[in-house]
């Protein structure tokens, strides 16, 4: 029996310990937002970001997401959030379906249920928080990659998980831009690699030898940079890598000459937005055309059609600017 | 100590901690110990429940028996059946076409073990990437859209705060599958192939035939769950069943299944999968970082194989 006792009390221990971080407090109202995996830098940086604008607008800032990248996980996070009380919920969806059956959950609850980073289009959510549109990540990409690399180059694709959404999108526009304006350049199949940087890796080192004319690699998910890199570093071959890096992941590639460039947004920009974005929501303010955000030096624009709220342009980052950064 | 608790330490430690939750939950945050939370434990642990108990009865019947293939089976039988319906198969084929597959991928796995000797967790571990890998290929990583409308209002019903999937698919299969192993020939016959294969093949039981029935049998409840998310979700996922294996040899082990095979009840084995997302869903309500989630369950199953353990040894 001595077993079994200690298990309870391990598990009574393990509850009460958690008591201090109850979040039953219901006077100041709470933003919380939900990424697809959490411990990444990219993701952190979202955190920092929502916390700062928590402390500067009055609000609670939650902050709770799955370990690995897995759809179903997310949705009983989302779902906990909602029985809590939390007043407005930000998800980077990983798979659009799947947040369905939680917006009549969440109404149900006075709840209100926005996307951030990653998109539910038909899921009736109020708002998108985007970064950037999918359509101007894509495109810039190529662009800058083809004017560095020739417009004759054969480019391969390394992503992370086949269902993201927004991953899947960039790749389409990528393949839209090469189709209409560059039609000397191949761009191969994407490659997944799940949200592991030695699958990414692995999956490099297998596009380089069963290409020997590849020219460039993009990684899409920003778990694959490294991998990528990786992988060209020890090749020893003239291949460009690039992708959507943060500047802290790819800072060494880019100054090794691995990555000739990265191209993203400033994710801690993204967290402030999406809690101004849920207290917009919460105090029923809705959005205007063009938004004044405290600590922004541009208005940001909101689309009434499609729901989008865009954080700006996507920016290129070298070897030359990327020390100005830091996430 | 006296030999029956100790032969039932496991379950005595399963009520112990299922008391200790809800007596903690009760005690300082009682508002979790909501109907809504009822809801939500139980459609997050509708499609573990299933797969735990083919797990389970594979696991009890011996010979190394484990069947780590059970998330692909949910995610390909998903993939497939939507896909029969793509190809023009009227909506009401959907239940059979993936308990069908299911069915087909569960035999598959059991001839290989059966018929070829080779070791389950070998068999299984191929089959597992076969099948998940598989249902990526089909769909691109895509998710594929239009399940019939009747389907997902079956899937997201609820009979006042019980989830409709858990009332009419995984109550009338834990009910029949319990009256299978308390009251039929074959119940027994699986406790005691795994108790003593030797044994049992000398006393002339059917045990590559059981066998092949119960790796069937944990293909078609995992084609059952690939319909089910189906309904819940409205759209096939090829990722749906990610994990659900390991959730579902944690639910096997905790449950008080030996993994050597020979002892354990689908009763501990629901209400370990049921304890595992109840503690999930606590842990989340509460407030706590995931990471720690994780871990947390990670050192219950290690606690509960401890029991095991001591529960094991005789004398």
């Amino acid at each position: 029996m001595t077993i079994a006792r200690l298990a309870s009390c391990l598990s009574i221990a393990a509850l009460s310990a958690a008591l201090p971080l109850s979040v039953a407090a219901q006077d100041t109202p709470s933003v919380a937002f939900v990424p697809q995996l959490i411990g990444i830098p990219y993701f952190n940086a979202m955190e920092n970001g929502g916390n700062a604008a928590a402390e500067d607008l009055g609000m609670q800032f939650i902050y709770q997401g799955p370990v690995d990248a897995n759809p179903l996980d997310q949705l009983q996070i989302v779902e906990s959030l909602i029985s809590r009380g939390v007043d407005a919920i930000a998800v980077s969806v990983l798979d659009a379906s799947a947040i369905a059956p939680l917006v009549d959950s969440a109404a149900s609850q006075d709840a209100i249920l926005f996307t951030s980073d990653s998109d539910a289009a038909d899921s009736g959510r109020p708002v998108y928080v985007a970064q950037a549109t999918d359509e101007g990540l894509g495109f810039k990409l190529i662009d800058e990659l083809v004017a560095r690399v020739g417009d004759d180059a054969t480019i391969g694709i390394v992503s992370g998980e086949a269902t993201a959404s927004n991953l899947n999108a960039w790749i389409g526009f990528m393949r839209d831009r090469v189709a209409a304006e560059y039609p000397g350049v191949t761009l191969l199949d994407p490659e997944f690699a799940g949200g592991t940087a030695e699958r990414a890796a692995q999956l490099s080192t297998d596009l380089i030898a069963a290409h020997p004319d590849l020219d460039a690699i993009i990684a899409v998910a920003s778990s694959t940079c490294p991998g990528v890199a990786q992988a060209i570093e020890t090749s020893g071959k003239e291949i460009m890598g690039t992708g959507y890096c943060s500047p802290n992941t790819a800072r060494a590639y880019l100054k090794s000459g691995a990555f000739g460039f990265t191209v993203l947004w400033d994710p801690y920009q993204l967290g402030y937005l999406t809690v101004w974005a849920g207290k917009q929501l919460i105090d029923g303010a809705g959005f205007a055309a063009e938004n004044e955000v405290p600590t922004f030096d541009a208005p940001v624009t909101f689309d009434a059609e499609t729901g989008i709220l865009l954080l700006g342009e996507p920016f290129v980052f070298t070897a030359e600017n990327v020390d100005d950064f830091d996430f | 100590m006296n030999h029956a608790l100790r032969r039932n330490l496991v379950p005595v430690m399963l009520c112990v901690l299922w008391v200790a939750l809800l007596g903690t939950l009760a005690a300082t945050h009682a508002w979790i110990l909501s109907p809504r939370t009822l809801t939500s434990v139980l459609q997050f642990a509708t499609i573990l429940s299933l797969a735990a108990m083919g797990m389970g009865l594979v696991v009890i019947a011996g010979g190394a028996g484990i069947d780590l293939s059970v998330g692909g089976t949910i995610s390909l039988s998903a993939v497939l059946g939507m896909m029969g319906l793509g190809a023009g198969l009227p909506g009401y084929w959907l239940p059979m076409v993936c308990l069908g597959c299911g069915v087909m991928l569960g035999l598959f796995n059991g001839l290989l073990v059966t018929r070829l000797g080779i070791l389950p967790l070998i068999v299984t571990l191929g089959t597992f990437y076969l099948f998940s890998g598989l249902a990526l290929a089909l769909t691109g990583g895509g998710a594929i859209a239009g399940v019939p409308d009747w389907a997902v209002g079956w899937g997201r019903a609820r009979w006042g705060a019980l989830p409709m999937p858990f009332i009419t698919v995984v109550l009338p299969a834990f009910v029949l599958l319990s009256g299978l192993m308390a009251l039929t020939s074959w119940g027994r016959w699986i406790v005691a192939m795994g108790d003593n294969e030797r044994a049992a093949r000398l006393a002339g039981l059917p045990v590559d035939r059981v066998r092949l029935m119960l790796y069937a049998l944990s293909g078609a409840l995992a084609g059952l769950g690939g319909f089910i998310s189906l309904a819940w979700l409205g759209s096939a996922r090829p990722n749906i069943g990610v994990n659900v294996e390991l959730e579902a040899l944690t639910a096997v082990l905790l449950g008080g299944v030996a993994i050597t095979g020979g002892r354990g009840g689908l009763v501990g084995v629901v209400s370990a999968a049921l304890l595992v997302v109840m503690l999930r869903t606590a842990l989340l309500q509460i407030g706590i970082n995931t990471v720690w989630q994780t871990g947390a369950i990670g050192a219950l199953l290690v606690v509960a194989l401890l029991v095991n353990r001591f529960s094991n040894s005789r004398g």
